[in-house]
Protein backbone atom coordinates (compact mmCIF):
# COMPACT_ATOMS: atom_id res chain seq x y z
CA UNK A 1 0.00 0.00 0.00
CA UNK A 2 3.09 2.20 0.17
CA UNK A 3 2.78 3.01 -3.53
CA UNK A 4 -0.80 4.24 -3.09
CA UNK A 5 0.13 6.40 -0.12
CA UNK A 6 3.05 7.84 -2.04
CA UNK A 7 0.75 8.70 -4.94
CA UNK A 8 -1.64 10.52 -2.60
CA UNK A 9 1.22 12.44 -1.01
CA UNK A 10 2.46 13.56 -4.45
CA UNK A 11 -1.07 14.68 -5.30
CA UNK A 12 -1.41 16.54 -2.02
CA UNK A 13 1.82 18.36 -2.72
CA UNK A 14 0.59 19.41 -6.11
CA UNK A 15 -3.17 19.92 -5.82
CA UNK A 16 -3.69 20.80 -2.16
CA UNK A 17 -1.07 23.52 -1.80
CA UNK A 18 -3.65 25.91 -0.32
CA UNK A 19 -4.47 23.34 2.39
CA UNK A 20 -0.78 22.79 3.13
CA UNK A 21 -0.35 26.55 3.53
CA UNK A 22 -3.49 27.25 5.56
CA UNK A 23 -3.31 24.35 8.01
CA UNK A 24 0.02 25.55 9.59
CA UNK A 25 -1.37 29.10 9.64
CA UNK A 26 -4.25 27.89 11.85
CA UNK A 27 -1.81 25.93 14.03
CA UNK A 28 0.23 29.09 14.63
CA UNK A 29 -2.76 31.42 15.11
CA UNK A 30 -4.48 28.89 17.36
CA UNK A 31 -1.40 28.56 19.51
CA UNK A 32 -0.16 32.11 19.85
CA UNK A 33 -3.12 34.44 19.44
CA UNK A 34 -4.97 35.51 22.52
CA UNK A 35 -8.10 33.36 23.12
CA UNK A 36 -8.08 31.86 19.66
CA UNK A 37 -7.52 28.17 20.27
CA UNK A 38 -10.82 27.61 18.48
CA UNK A 39 -8.99 28.49 15.22
CA UNK A 40 -7.45 25.00 15.33
CA UNK A 41 -10.96 23.76 14.47
CA UNK A 42 -10.31 25.05 10.97
CA UNK A 43 -7.08 23.10 10.68
CA UNK A 44 -9.10 20.00 11.64
CA UNK A 45 -11.74 20.78 9.04
CA UNK A 46 -9.16 21.28 6.28
CA UNK A 47 -7.26 18.15 7.28
CA UNK A 48 -10.49 16.20 7.22
CA UNK A 49 -11.23 17.31 3.66
CA UNK A 50 -7.92 15.95 2.28
CA UNK A 51 -9.07 12.35 1.58
CA UNK A 52 -12.33 13.62 0.09
CA UNK A 53 -10.51 16.03 -2.25
CA UNK A 54 -8.01 13.36 -3.30
CA UNK A 55 -10.75 10.84 -4.02
CA UNK A 56 -12.52 13.46 -6.14
CA UNK A 57 -9.31 14.03 -8.13
CA UNK A 58 -8.81 10.26 -8.48
CA UNK A 59 -12.22 9.96 -10.05
CA UNK A 60 -11.86 12.98 -12.29
CA UNK A 61 -8.52 11.80 -13.63
CA UNK A 62 -9.64 8.17 -14.07
CA UNK A 63 -7.14 6.93 -11.50
CA UNK A 64 -9.94 4.94 -9.84
CA UNK A 65 -10.19 2.93 -13.05
CA UNK A 66 -6.45 2.61 -13.64
CA UNK A 67 -5.84 1.53 -10.06
CA UNK A 68 -7.77 -1.67 -10.85
CA UNK A 69 -4.75 -2.73 -12.90
CA UNK A 70 -2.38 -2.46 -9.93
CA UNK A 71 -1.63 -5.34 -7.57
CA UNK A 72 -3.90 -4.05 -4.81
CA UNK A 73 -7.13 -5.48 -3.46
CA UNK A 74 -10.26 -3.33 -3.45
CA UNK A 75 -9.91 -3.21 0.35
CA UNK A 76 -6.46 -1.66 0.05
CA UNK A 77 -7.63 0.90 -2.51
CA UNK A 78 -10.30 2.03 -0.04
CA UNK A 79 -8.19 1.75 3.10
CA UNK A 80 -5.52 4.10 1.80
CA UNK A 81 -7.95 7.03 2.07
CA UNK A 82 -8.93 6.13 5.65
CA UNK A 83 -5.28 5.64 6.54
CA UNK A 84 -4.43 9.01 5.05
CA UNK A 85 -7.19 10.58 7.16
CA UNK A 86 -5.74 8.98 10.30
CA UNK A 87 -2.19 10.04 9.44
CA UNK A 88 -3.05 13.67 8.68
CA UNK A 89 -5.31 13.78 11.76
CA UNK A 90 -2.50 12.47 13.95
CA UNK A 91 -0.10 15.04 12.53
CA UNK A 92 -2.66 17.81 13.02
CA UNK A 93 -3.29 16.96 16.69
CA UNK A 94 0.43 16.52 17.34
CA UNK A 95 1.05 20.00 15.96
CA UNK A 96 -1.84 21.51 17.96
CA UNK A 97 -0.51 19.98 21.18
CA UNK A 98 3.04 20.97 20.28
CA UNK A 99 1.82 24.53 19.72
CA UNK A 100 0.26 24.55 23.18
CA UNK A 101 3.43 23.15 24.69
CA UNK A 102 5.53 25.89 23.09
CA UNK A 103 2.98 28.48 24.24
CA UNK A 104 3.28 27.14 27.80
CA UNK A 105 7.06 27.41 27.64
CA UNK A 106 6.89 30.95 26.20
CA UNK A 107 4.09 32.54 28.19
CA UNK A 108 3.60 29.98 30.97
CA UNK A 109 -0.04 29.70 30.12
CA UNK A 110 -1.61 26.42 29.04
CA UNK A 111 -5.19 26.36 27.79
CA UNK A 112 -5.82 22.91 29.27
CA UNK A 113 -9.46 23.55 30.07
CA UNK A 114 -10.31 24.97 26.68
CA UNK A 115 -8.18 22.39 24.88
CA UNK A 116 -9.83 19.46 26.64
CA UNK A 117 -13.25 20.87 25.75
CA UNK A 118 -12.27 21.36 22.13
CA UNK A 119 -10.45 18.08 21.64
CA UNK A 120 -13.47 15.83 21.25
CA UNK A 121 -15.44 18.15 18.89
CA UNK A 122 -12.22 18.58 16.89
CA UNK A 123 -11.82 14.81 16.69
CA UNK A 124 -15.38 14.54 15.41
CA UNK A 125 -14.75 17.25 12.83
CA UNK A 126 -11.55 15.47 11.74
CA UNK A 127 -13.29 12.20 11.02
CA UNK A 128 -16.85 13.21 10.04
CA UNK A 129 -16.16 13.99 6.35
CA UNK A 130 -14.34 10.68 5.91
CA UNK A 131 -16.93 8.72 7.88
CA UNK A 132 -19.92 10.33 6.25
CA UNK A 133 -18.89 11.40 2.73
CA UNK A 134 -16.32 8.80 1.61
CA UNK A 135 -18.76 5.85 1.42
CA UNK A 136 -21.17 8.07 -0.53
CA UNK A 137 -18.42 9.06 -2.99
CA UNK A 138 -17.39 5.43 -3.41
CA UNK A 139 -21.01 4.50 -4.10
CA UNK A 140 -22.28 7.37 -6.23
CA UNK A 141 -19.17 9.21 -7.41
CA UNK A 142 -17.86 12.64 -6.42
CA UNK A 143 -20.26 14.63 -8.56
CA UNK A 144 -23.41 13.04 -7.22
CA UNK A 145 -22.10 13.33 -3.67
CA UNK A 146 -22.20 17.13 -3.57
CA UNK A 147 -25.46 16.95 -1.66
CA UNK A 148 -23.74 14.92 1.06
CA UNK A 149 -21.17 17.71 1.47
CA UNK A 150 -23.95 20.25 1.93
CA UNK A 151 -25.82 18.04 4.41
CA UNK A 152 -22.63 17.54 6.41
CA UNK A 153 -21.88 21.27 6.46
CA UNK A 154 -25.43 21.91 7.74
CA UNK A 155 -25.04 19.12 10.31
CA UNK A 156 -21.81 20.60 11.65
CA UNK A 157 -23.49 24.02 11.76
CA UNK A 158 -26.45 22.59 13.68
CA UNK A 159 -24.19 20.79 16.19
CA UNK A 160 -22.09 23.88 16.85
CA UNK A 161 -25.17 26.11 16.89
CA UNK A 162 -26.77 23.71 19.36
CA UNK A 163 -23.69 23.82 21.55
CA UNK A 164 -23.77 27.62 21.57
CA UNK A 165 -27.48 27.67 22.46
CA UNK A 166 -26.84 25.11 25.21
CA UNK A 167 -24.01 27.24 26.53
CA UNK A 168 -26.19 30.34 26.47
CA UNK A 169 -29.14 28.72 28.21
CA UNK A 170 -27.28 26.67 30.78
CA UNK A 171 -24.20 28.83 30.98
CA UNK A 172 -20.70 28.03 29.74
CA UNK A 173 -19.39 27.39 33.22
CA UNK A 174 -22.14 24.85 33.88
CA UNK A 175 -21.40 22.95 30.68
CA UNK A 176 -17.68 22.94 31.40
CA UNK A 177 -18.17 21.87 34.96
CA UNK A 178 -20.53 19.07 33.92
CA UNK A 179 -17.94 17.76 31.48
CA UNK A 180 -15.06 18.27 33.88
CA UNK A 181 -16.90 16.41 36.63
CA UNK A 182 -16.36 13.21 34.68
CA UNK A 183 -13.81 14.05 31.97
CA UNK A 184 -12.56 10.48 31.62
CA UNK A 185 -16.06 9.08 31.10
CA UNK A 186 -16.98 11.86 28.68
CA UNK A 187 -13.75 11.36 26.67
CA UNK A 188 -14.03 7.56 26.67
CA UNK A 189 -17.64 7.64 25.41
CA UNK A 190 -16.81 10.16 22.72
CA UNK A 191 -13.69 8.25 21.61
CA UNK A 192 -15.58 4.96 21.52
CA UNK A 193 -18.26 6.65 19.39
CA UNK A 194 -15.64 7.94 16.96
CA UNK A 195 -13.93 4.57 16.67
CA UNK A 196 -17.23 2.75 16.09
CA UNK A 197 -18.39 5.26 13.46
CA UNK A 198 -15.02 5.07 11.75
CA UNK A 199 -15.02 1.27 11.70
CA UNK A 200 -18.56 1.10 10.30
CA UNK A 201 -17.80 3.62 7.57
CA UNK A 202 -14.57 1.80 6.61
CA UNK A 203 -16.39 -1.54 6.34
CA UNK A 204 -19.25 -0.04 4.31
CA UNK A 205 -16.79 1.61 1.90
CA UNK A 206 -14.90 -1.65 1.39
CA UNK A 207 -18.13 -3.51 0.66
CA UNK A 208 -19.26 -0.82 -1.78
CA UNK A 209 -15.89 -0.77 -3.58
CA UNK A 210 -15.70 -4.55 -3.87
CA UNK A 211 -18.99 -4.52 -5.79
CA UNK A 212 -18.20 -1.45 -7.87
CA UNK A 213 -17.81 -1.67 -11.65
CA UNK A 214 -15.42 0.59 -13.53
CA UNK A 215 -16.78 1.52 -16.92
CA UNK B 1 4.31 -23.31 -14.60
CA UNK B 2 4.00 -22.19 -18.20
CA UNK B 3 0.52 -22.75 -19.59
CA UNK B 4 -0.15 -23.47 -23.24
CA UNK B 5 -2.69 -20.68 -23.54
CA UNK B 6 -2.26 -17.24 -22.09
CA UNK B 7 -5.93 -16.43 -22.28
CA UNK B 8 -8.99 -18.64 -22.45
CA UNK B 9 -12.47 -17.20 -22.51
CA UNK B 10 -15.44 -19.55 -22.41
CA UNK B 11 -19.07 -18.56 -22.97
CA UNK B 12 -18.55 -15.06 -21.65
CA UNK B 13 -21.73 -13.04 -21.34
CA UNK B 14 -22.40 -9.53 -20.08
CA UNK B 15 -25.65 -7.66 -20.57
CA UNK B 16 -26.50 -4.00 -20.24
CA UNK B 17 -29.76 -2.25 -20.93
CA UNK B 18 -28.80 -1.35 -24.50
CA UNK B 19 -25.91 -3.70 -25.24
CA UNK B 20 -24.96 -7.27 -24.61
CA UNK B 21 -21.89 -9.35 -25.14
CA UNK B 22 -23.06 -12.78 -26.08
CA UNK B 23 -21.43 -16.11 -25.45
CA UNK B 24 -17.87 -15.10 -26.31
CA UNK B 25 -15.23 -17.80 -26.77
CA UNK B 26 -11.58 -16.89 -27.36
CA UNK B 27 -8.23 -18.60 -26.95
CA UNK B 28 -4.90 -16.83 -27.16
CA UNK B 29 -1.94 -19.22 -27.27
CA UNK B 30 1.31 -18.23 -25.53
CA UNK B 31 3.79 -16.32 -27.65
CA UNK B 32 1.13 -14.80 -29.91
CA UNK B 33 -0.44 -11.44 -30.56
CA UNK B 34 -4.21 -11.30 -30.92
CA UNK B 35 -5.99 -8.31 -32.38
CA UNK B 36 -9.50 -7.58 -31.22
CA UNK B 37 -11.16 -5.70 -34.03
CA UNK B 38 -14.53 -4.06 -34.01
CA UNK B 39 -16.33 -0.84 -34.73
CA UNK B 40 -16.87 1.71 -31.96
CA UNK B 41 -19.29 0.18 -29.48
CA UNK B 42 -18.68 -3.39 -30.68
CA UNK B 43 -17.71 -4.47 -27.17
CA UNK B 44 -13.89 -4.48 -27.33
CA UNK B 45 -13.42 -2.45 -24.16
CA UNK B 46 -16.13 -4.47 -22.43
CA UNK B 47 -14.19 -7.67 -23.18
CA UNK B 48 -10.97 -6.15 -21.83
CA UNK B 49 -12.66 -4.80 -18.71
CA UNK B 50 -14.19 -8.23 -18.11
CA UNK B 51 -10.77 -9.83 -18.49
CA UNK B 52 -9.40 -7.37 -15.93
CA UNK B 53 -12.47 -7.92 -13.70
CA UNK B 54 -13.21 -4.21 -13.73
CA UNK B 55 -16.77 -5.15 -14.56
CA UNK B 56 -18.55 -8.31 -13.43
CA UNK B 57 -19.46 -10.99 -15.92
CA UNK B 58 -22.98 -12.40 -16.01
CA UNK B 59 -21.80 -15.84 -17.10
CA UNK B 60 -18.80 -17.66 -18.45
CA UNK B 61 -15.20 -18.26 -17.49
CA UNK B 62 -11.96 -16.33 -18.01
CA UNK B 63 -8.59 -17.97 -17.45
CA UNK B 64 -5.45 -15.85 -17.56
CA UNK B 65 -2.16 -17.76 -17.50
CA UNK B 66 -4.22 -20.78 -16.44
CA UNK B 67 -5.81 -19.02 -13.48
CA UNK B 68 -9.36 -17.73 -13.02
CA UNK B 69 -9.21 -13.95 -13.32
CA UNK B 70 -11.26 -13.47 -10.15
CA UNK B 71 -9.05 -15.60 -7.92
CA UNK B 72 -6.38 -13.43 -6.27
CA UNK B 73 -6.44 -10.78 -9.01
CA UNK B 74 -3.89 -8.67 -7.11
CA UNK B 75 -1.32 -11.49 -7.49
CA UNK B 76 -2.26 -12.12 -11.12
CA UNK B 77 -1.76 -8.43 -11.98
CA UNK B 78 1.95 -8.77 -11.21
CA UNK B 79 2.23 -10.67 -14.50
CA UNK B 80 0.12 -8.31 -16.58
CA UNK B 81 1.11 -5.15 -18.42
CA UNK B 82 -1.99 -3.08 -19.05
CA UNK B 83 -2.62 -0.01 -21.17
CA UNK B 84 -6.12 1.43 -21.18
CA UNK B 85 -7.11 4.17 -23.56
CA UNK B 86 -9.09 6.51 -21.34
CA UNK B 87 -7.64 5.86 -17.93
CA UNK B 88 -4.49 6.96 -16.31
CA UNK B 89 -2.30 8.74 -13.91
CA UNK B 90 -3.08 11.91 -12.13
CA UNK B 91 -2.17 14.90 -14.25
CA UNK B 92 0.20 16.26 -11.61
CA UNK B 93 2.48 13.22 -11.54
CA UNK B 94 5.80 13.11 -13.36
CA UNK B 95 7.36 9.92 -14.77
CA UNK B 96 9.94 10.16 -11.98
CA UNK B 97 7.16 10.06 -9.36
CA UNK B 98 5.34 7.32 -11.26
CA UNK B 99 8.56 5.32 -11.06
CA UNK B 100 8.53 5.66 -7.25
CA UNK B 101 4.86 4.72 -7.04
CA UNK B 102 5.31 1.63 -9.21
CA UNK B 103 8.51 0.61 -7.41
CA UNK B 104 6.50 0.53 -4.21
CA UNK B 105 3.56 -1.28 -5.79
CA UNK B 106 4.93 -4.05 -8.01
CA UNK B 107 7.48 -6.68 -7.01
CA UNK B 108 8.64 -7.06 -10.63
CA UNK B 109 9.16 -3.35 -11.26
CA UNK B 110 12.44 -2.71 -13.07
CA UNK B 111 13.48 0.88 -12.45
CA UNK B 112 16.51 0.83 -14.74
CA UNK B 113 14.49 -0.68 -17.56
CA UNK B 114 11.80 1.98 -17.10
CA UNK B 115 14.26 4.87 -17.18
CA UNK B 116 16.05 3.37 -20.17
CA UNK B 117 12.71 2.93 -21.91
CA UNK B 118 11.73 6.55 -21.30
CA UNK B 119 15.06 7.65 -22.73
CA UNK B 120 14.61 5.40 -25.76
CA UNK B 121 11.11 6.81 -26.39
CA UNK B 122 12.23 10.40 -25.63
CA UNK B 123 9.77 10.79 -22.74
CA UNK B 124 10.92 13.50 -20.29
CA UNK B 125 11.17 12.33 -16.67
CA UNK B 126 10.35 15.60 -14.94
CA UNK B 127 7.40 16.85 -16.94
CA UNK B 128 3.89 16.55 -15.49
CA UNK B 129 1.58 13.99 -17.07
CA UNK B 130 -1.05 16.64 -17.92
CA UNK B 131 1.48 18.44 -20.13
CA UNK B 132 2.10 15.35 -22.25
CA UNK B 133 0.71 14.96 -25.76
CA UNK B 134 -1.53 11.96 -26.45
CA UNK B 135 1.41 10.14 -28.05
CA UNK B 136 3.69 10.85 -25.07
CA UNK B 137 1.03 9.62 -22.65
CA UNK B 138 0.66 6.40 -24.57
CA UNK B 139 4.43 5.92 -24.68
CA UNK B 140 4.58 6.43 -20.92
CA UNK B 141 1.81 3.88 -20.32
CA UNK B 142 3.59 1.40 -22.54
CA UNK B 143 6.89 2.04 -20.74
CA UNK B 144 5.13 1.39 -17.42
CA UNK B 145 3.51 -1.80 -18.73
CA UNK B 146 6.78 -3.12 -20.20
CA UNK B 147 8.86 -2.29 -17.11
CA UNK B 148 6.92 -4.88 -15.16
CA UNK B 149 8.37 -7.59 -17.43
CA UNK B 150 4.86 -8.93 -17.87
CA UNK B 151 3.95 -12.25 -19.41
CA UNK B 152 0.80 -10.83 -20.90
CA UNK B 153 0.27 -7.35 -22.36
CA UNK B 154 -3.31 -6.12 -22.63
CA UNK B 155 -3.78 -2.98 -24.69
CA UNK B 156 -7.09 -1.26 -25.19
CA UNK B 157 -7.03 1.15 -28.12
CA UNK B 158 -3.37 1.84 -27.36
CA UNK B 159 -2.56 3.17 -30.81
CA UNK B 160 -5.63 5.34 -31.36
CA UNK B 161 -5.03 9.04 -31.86
CA UNK B 162 -1.32 8.56 -32.44
CA UNK B 163 0.53 9.80 -35.49
CA UNK B 164 1.79 7.13 -37.92
CA UNK B 165 5.41 7.44 -36.79
CA UNK B 166 4.61 6.85 -33.11
CA UNK B 167 2.20 4.03 -34.06
CA UNK B 168 4.94 2.36 -36.04
CA UNK B 169 7.41 2.76 -33.19
CA UNK B 170 4.96 1.26 -30.72
CA UNK B 171 3.86 -1.66 -32.87
CA UNK B 172 7.54 -2.56 -33.35
CA UNK B 173 7.86 -2.70 -29.57
CA UNK B 174 5.07 -5.26 -29.37
CA UNK B 175 6.70 -7.40 -32.03
CA UNK B 176 9.95 -7.31 -30.09
CA UNK B 177 8.07 -8.23 -26.91
CA UNK B 178 6.60 -11.43 -28.40
CA UNK B 179 9.98 -12.69 -29.57
CA UNK B 180 9.97 -14.38 -26.17
CA UNK B 181 7.46 -17.17 -26.69
CA UNK B 182 6.20 -16.97 -23.12
CA UNK B 183 4.94 -13.45 -23.88
CA UNK B 184 1.55 -12.70 -25.40
CA UNK B 185 -0.36 -9.61 -26.38
CA UNK B 186 -4.06 -8.85 -26.66
CA UNK B 187 -4.61 -5.57 -28.44
CA UNK B 188 -7.90 -3.97 -29.33
CA UNK B 189 -8.30 -1.28 -31.94
CA UNK B 190 -10.52 -0.07 -34.67
CA UNK B 191 -7.42 0.89 -36.70
CA UNK B 192 -7.22 -2.43 -38.47
CA UNK B 193 -4.04 -1.64 -40.42
CA UNK B 194 -1.99 -1.55 -37.18
CA UNK B 195 -3.30 -4.91 -36.12
CA UNK B 196 -2.85 -6.42 -39.55
CA UNK B 197 0.84 -5.61 -39.32
CA UNK B 198 1.56 -7.27 -35.99
CA UNK B 199 -1.12 -9.82 -35.09
CA UNK B 200 -0.94 -13.59 -35.37
CA UNK B 201 -4.62 -13.99 -34.54
CA UNK B 202 -7.56 -11.79 -35.42
CA UNK B 203 -10.86 -11.71 -33.57
CA UNK B 204 -13.76 -9.77 -35.09
CA UNK B 205 -16.33 -8.37 -32.72
CA UNK B 206 -19.49 -6.88 -34.10
CA UNK B 207 -22.37 -5.61 -31.96
CA UNK B 208 -21.24 -7.72 -29.01
CA UNK B 209 -20.90 -10.93 -30.98
CA UNK B 210 -17.70 -12.65 -32.05
CA UNK B 211 -17.94 -13.03 -35.81
CA UNK B 212 -14.71 -14.98 -36.16
CA UNK B 213 -11.42 -15.67 -34.44
CA UNK B 214 -8.68 -17.19 -36.56
CA UNK B 215 -5.03 -17.02 -37.46
CA UNK B 216 -4.39 -13.98 -39.64
CA UNK B 217 -2.62 -15.96 -42.35
CA UNK B 218 -5.42 -18.52 -42.40
CA UNK B 219 -7.93 -15.74 -42.95
CA UNK B 220 -5.99 -14.45 -45.93
CA UNK B 221 -5.70 -17.95 -47.35
CA UNK B 222 -9.30 -18.82 -46.70
CA UNK B 223 -11.04 -15.73 -48.04
CA UNK B 224 -10.79 -13.80 -51.29
CA UNK B 225 -12.60 -11.14 -53.27
CA UNK B 226 -14.26 -11.77 -56.57
CA UNK B 227 -15.13 -8.92 -58.94
CA UNK B 228 -18.00 -9.51 -61.31
CA UNK B 229 -20.92 -7.73 -62.87
CA UNK B 230 -24.32 -7.74 -61.15
CA UNK B 231 -25.76 -10.23 -63.66
CA UNK B 232 -23.21 -12.84 -62.64
CA UNK B 233 -24.32 -12.81 -59.00
CA UNK B 234 -26.65 -15.75 -59.56
CA UNK B 235 -23.60 -17.96 -60.34
CA UNK B 236 -22.60 -17.82 -56.69
CA UNK B 237 -24.36 -19.98 -54.08
CA UNK B 238 -26.01 -17.66 -51.55
CA UNK B 239 -24.44 -19.37 -48.52
CA UNK B 240 -20.94 -19.05 -50.02
CA UNK B 241 -21.09 -15.26 -50.07
CA UNK B 242 -19.76 -13.82 -46.80
CA UNK B 243 -20.04 -10.21 -47.85
CA UNK B 244 -20.92 -8.09 -50.83
CA UNK B 245 -20.61 -4.59 -52.24
CA UNK B 246 -22.91 -4.08 -55.20
CA UNK B 247 -23.30 -1.05 -57.41
CA UNK B 248 -25.27 -0.58 -60.63
CA UNK B 249 -22.26 -1.53 -62.76
CA UNK B 250 -20.19 -4.00 -60.76
CA UNK B 251 -20.12 -6.22 -57.72
CA UNK B 252 -17.47 -7.26 -55.22
CA UNK B 253 -18.06 -10.44 -53.29
CA UNK B 254 -16.24 -11.86 -50.31
CA UNK B 255 -16.09 -15.62 -50.54
CA UNK B 256 -14.27 -18.59 -49.15
CA UNK B 257 -11.77 -19.38 -51.88
CA UNK B 258 -12.79 -23.05 -52.19
CA UNK B 259 -16.36 -22.02 -52.93
CA UNK B 260 -15.56 -19.73 -55.85
CA UNK B 261 -16.95 -21.15 -59.13
CA UNK B 262 -14.40 -21.87 -61.86
CA UNK B 263 -13.51 -19.02 -64.17
CA UNK B 264 -13.64 -16.22 -61.64
CA UNK B 265 -10.27 -14.75 -60.64
CA UNK B 266 -9.87 -14.27 -56.87
CA UNK B 267 -8.09 -11.23 -55.45
CA UNK B 268 -6.46 -11.31 -52.00
CA UNK B 269 -8.40 -9.66 -49.21
CA UNK B 270 -6.97 -7.41 -46.52
CA UNK B 271 -8.07 -7.85 -42.92
CA UNK B 272 -9.73 -4.44 -43.04
CA UNK B 273 -11.77 -5.37 -46.14
CA UNK B 274 -12.67 -8.69 -44.58
CA UNK B 275 -13.99 -6.96 -41.48
CA UNK B 276 -15.93 -4.31 -43.40
CA UNK B 277 -17.52 -6.88 -45.72
CA UNK B 278 -18.51 -9.17 -42.88
CA UNK B 279 -19.82 -6.41 -40.63
CA UNK B 280 -21.93 -4.97 -43.45
CA UNK B 281 -23.29 -8.40 -44.36
CA UNK B 282 -24.31 -8.88 -40.71
CA UNK B 283 -26.05 -5.52 -40.67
Amino acid sequence: MKGLLLKDLYMMKSYLKAYLFLIPVFWILGSFSEDSLFLTVYSCLLTAMIPISLQTYDEKEHWSCYSCTLPYSSGQLVSVKYLLNLMTMLLNFTMILLGQLIRTLCVSEFNLQELSLLLIPELFISVLPTVFILPIIFKFGAEKSQLANIILAVLIGVVFGGMTIAEDSIGTETVISKVLQNPAVFTAIALAGIVILYGISWQISMKIYARKEFH
Amino acid sequence: MQTKNTLEIRNLTKSYKDFSLQDLNLTLPSGCIMGLIGENGAGKSTVIKLILDMIRRDAGEILILGQDNREHPEILREDLGIVLDDTGFSGCLTPKQINHIMKNSFQNWDENYFRGFLKKLSVPEDKQFKEFSKGMKMKLFIAVAMSLHPKFLILDEATNGLDPLVRDEITDLFLEFTRDETHSVLISSHIVSDLEKICDYIAFLHKGRLMLCEEKDMLREKYGIVHCNPDQLRDFPENAVKGRRITKYDAELLLERDQVPNGFPVSPVSIEELFVFMAKEEA
